[in-house]
């Protein structure tokens, strides 16, 4: 039978489809204004486009993430570490710690064996969040997932110490007004950012390996900035974004398995 | 004798020079991005509209206050705007022991005794919520002007809306998806200064509030917050006239407590 996993995000809805535990096909679709459910659909309809199944009716739906309560037509919902645990054992099974940084979110998320044995959630401020990235790419005008190979270029080292991403604007407006360099400033920018990410991961305790998902997974700078402040590698995977989808239609297909 | 107090804000530059113990002139502009520029440009302006020959010689004595108050290079000593901010609001109401002072870019909850000197406070300069900053993010987000935001707000349509997330970033969103499902707008801004409300509150709990009770800062003129405030608290605000030039008036009323206790650099 057809699974469905849904990562319901506040920036981005993440659909994977599986069937007998193959990935049969994925969607990621910026969350618009019209309502997490009506985008999970349209999400879904378009990852069922991909693999030609939209014939078929018997699925079973699992969503999660921070709109998974509002997704009307999945069967069930489970809680976000539970599916990331499930999905980095699939795909990155070396993993034992897994940090999710989505757009206004983060996760850290201690595991072992598919099971997740501890969970630090951050969701209240946009500080160490994707959001927080966002406002510093409109500020300075550059897109931004170029941001990250920006950074990389640095020579001199900036602090930028605002925790408040609303803060870190006038910031970052000074310090271009000061002459700095946005290589500069953006590779302060991340390493402040990574400093805002220790701390939940020093909660949840450190255990190798150590994964980067989610949305921001993919940006080079921000990885570079956390692999500095650790001292070691991060693990992470090219389709880092629809980990959390995949995890839910792991339990998706478990539940199928038991029976329901 | 003539003392000025410059207050070099996050979003606004004010001047007061006191001519004896009465203000003389108050003047308000915007903080540019050059700090320094801003400070010669608020006092010669405000310097000029009492008379066109005066210039910084003039003043006997000059005391900087504000986040930005290091870069002023005119000024002949520096007070912290905490102590300014209870000594200005001391010159309007003698008997206020408590103040809400609610900057563009952090809320500070002062004590203060009878002679304006500080006894505690606590601050939040961490985080955009519960600041002016806020505000400024949901006018411009709605379209508005921050002077109508208040009133608006005060005429709730079908009863506030629920603006959940506490960060200004994520706040921002709720507004527009507020917006998209039709709230109303004056129901979204009582969202708004609730939610600040919400924030302010628990500062002046850990504080521990004394009458008399005055509230400073730019969102002192927000009467969407002040009432909100004043009804949470059930105790009346004082609000100072100009309630911006407070930082500034403190810091002039410093200038001449220094002036003629003989404190002078030359």
């Amino acid at each position: 039978m057809l699974v469905v996993g849904i990562d319901s995000g506040l920036y981005a809805t993440k659909v994977v489809l599986m069937n007998n535990g193959k990935i049969l096909s994925k969607a990621v679709l910026t969350s618009g204004l019209e309502g997490a459910s009506t985008t999970a659909e349209k999400a879904l309809k378009i990852a069922l486009g991909q693999g030609a199944l939209s014939g078929e009716s018997d699925k079973h739906i699992v969503a999660t993430g921070q709109g998974k309560s509002k997704i009307n037509f999945a069967d069930e919902s489970a809680p976000d570490s539970i599916c990331l645990a499930l999905a980095v054992n699939k795909v990155l099974p070396s993993v034992h710690t897994v940090l999710d940084i989505g757009a206004a979110h983060t996760l850290a998320v201690k595991c072992s064996k598919g099971i997740a044995t501890s969970a630090v959630n951050s969701d209240k401020c946009a500080a160490g969040t994707g959001a927080y990235l966002e406002l510093v790419s409109s500020i300075l005008g550059i897109p931004f997932e170029n941001l990250g190979g920006i950074s990389l270029t640095s020579t001199e080292k900036i602090e930028v110490n605002s925790l408040c991403a609303v803060f870190a604007e006038s910031e970052i407006i000074s310090l271009v007004h000061s002459k700095k360099k946005i290589e500069d400033i953006l590779r302060g920018v991340y390493r402040g950012l990574a400093l805002r990410l220790y701390p939940q991961l020093l909660q949840i305790g450190l255990e190798k390996d150590i994964a980067l998902v989610g949305g921001m997974a993919q940006d080079i700078g921000l990885r570079t900035a956390i692999e500095e402040l650790l001292g070691h590698k991060i693990v992470f995977s090219e389709d880092s974004i629809t980990i959390g989808a995949l995890g839910a239609a792991i339990v998706a297909e478990g539940k199928v398995k038991a029976g329901k | 004798m003539m003392t000025a107090g410059i207050d070099i804000g996050s979003l606004s530059a004010n001047v007061v020079v006191l001519r004896d113990d009465k203000i003389a002139v108050s003047h308000t502009i915007l903080t540019g991005p050059d700090t320094c520029e801003t400070s010669w440009q608020v006092m010669k302006e405000a310097l000029v509209m009492m008379d066109r020959n005066f210039s910084v010689n003039n003043i006997d004595y000059i005391v900087a206050t504000g986040y930005g108050r290091i870069v002023v290079p005119f000024s002949n000593k520096t007070v912290t705007e905490i102590s300014c901010h209870a000594k200005g609001i001391h010159f309007f109401f003698p008997k206020v022991r408590t103040i809400l002072d609610m900057g563009g870019q952090d809320c500070k909850a002062i004590s203060c005794d009878e002679k304006s000197k500080v006894t505690n406070f606590i601050m939040n300069d961490k985080c955009a919520a519960g600041t002016g900053r806020y505000l400024e993010r949901a006018a411009s987000t709605l379209g508005i002007s921050l002077a109508d935001l208040g009133p608006l707000s005060l005429q709730v349509v079908k009863g506030p809306a629920d603006i959940s997330h506490y960060c200004a970033v994520f706040a921002q969103r709720d507004i527009l998806l507020l917006r998209r499902e039709g709230a109303h707008l004056n129901d979204i801004l009582a969202g708004v200064c609730e939610g600040i409300v919400k924030r302010i509150f628990p500062l002046l709990q850990q504080l521990g509030i004394r009458a008399d009770f005055a509230i400073s800062g730019g969102v002192a003129k927000n009467i969407g917050i002040v009432s909100r405030l004043e009804k949470k608290l059930g105790i009346k605000a004082y609000i100072a006239f100009d309630s911006q030039i407070v930082g500034a008036l403190g810091a002039a009323l410093f200038a001449r407590d220094f002036l003629l206790s003989g404190d002078q650099y030359f």
